[in-house]
């Protein structure tokens, strides 16, 4: 860059710094926030809704199945606890039968679980980060 | 910027509060618009606020905000006025041999011309003029502002003052007469 070409660069530049310069609007910092704070809400009440429909489906099936096989479960889990306090003896009845639709169901409900805690997290986050009212 | 990736509560509040003029200003300047300079430094905000896991704690936050409101702003000016103002298009005859600082004597009162002549170029060049003259940034930082190489924005530049400069002249001579 040659000494003219310097001396045009400077003439702009002090020329742009008497141009004057407006304020942000009134309330422009608010403003921001509270979208910030809408925007994270919004997402996590999708996160909310979709623990929702996993988990309720789950939890109906596992409250069924209790209600049908609960004798056999508490039946089930006795024998064991009986036979780990060694008051009866480890054989074909001290067990407790559990098909994969349960195991899904339980599983299931972890992620529900999962998902509910991020938005937790990220809800206290965000709330501790733009101060959310 | 630590302490608003720490959690620090207003932390980013207190970003908004101090570059909020600077942003809205730059978004004022490609726009040519005050409402939508408003909605595009809103939304660079919130685009910096989404991003904060992504920025380098090393490098200074005013470029990367101003990078960020700069994308937002040529993207508004695309969508809303490309039939008006094409964003890259230069006004006919825009292009004068010699560059001289003289010709920038301006005084105080004529400084509203100057903003007028300024949106009379197109948005990328508005963009390159105040990223170089008003916030000071570098060449490098311009071009990563608007995702150019080095070589091309020194000549948009280059351009976009001679441009500046004519539309200033025409101005006058249209006074004058």
């Amino acid at each position: 860059m040659n000494d003219r070409d310097t001396n045009v660069e400077r003439a702009f530049t002090e020329l742009f710094q008497r141009m004057p310069t407006e304020h942000a609007p009134l309330g422009f910092r608010d403003t921001v926030m509270a979208r910030i704070a809408a925007e994270s809400a919004r997402r996590w009440r999708w996160e909310w809704l979709a623990a929702f429909a996993v988990a309720i489906p789950s939890l109906i099936f596992l409250m069924s199945t209790l209600i049908e096989h609960g004798d056999e479960l508490s039946d089930g889990l006795g024998s064991i606890a009986n036979a780990l306090l060694g008051l009866e003896a480890w054989d074909a009845s001290t067990s407790v039968y559990v098909d994969g639709i349960v195991l899904l169901a339980v599983a299931l409900v972890g992620i529900a679980g999962l998902l509910v805690t991020h938005a937790l997290l990220a809800e206290e986050q965000t709330r501790s980060r733009v101060h959310v009212a | 910027m630590q302490a608003c990736l720490a959690g620090n509560g207003d932390a980013f509040a207190e970003i908004v509060e101090r570059y909020g003029t600077r942003v809205y200003n730059l978004a004022l300047r490609i726009t040519n618009d005050r409402d939508a300079a408003n909605d595009c430094a809103q939304e660079a905000f919130i685009r910096a606020y989404r991003a904060l896991a992504q920025y380098d704690q090393n490098l200074p936050l005013q470029p990367w905000l101003l990078r960020i409101v700069t994308n937002t702003s040529l993207n508004h000016v695309q969508r809303w006025h490309a039939h008006e103002h094409p964003v890259e298009e230069m006004p006919d005859g825009a292009e004068p041999a010699e560059l001289q600082p003289e010709a920038l004597a301006i005084r105080r009162e004529e400084l509203g011309e100057v903003l007028a002549a300024m949106n009379a170029l197109p948005a990328r060049y508005r963009a390159a003029l105040t990223l170089r003259h008003l916030h000071e940034l570098s060449y490098e930082e311009i071009a990563h502002a608007l995702e150019l190489p080095i070589g091309t924005v020194k000549t948009h530049l280059h351009r976009a003052r001679a441009a500046l400069l004519t539309e200033l002249h025409r101005r006058r001579k249209e006074r004058t007469s």
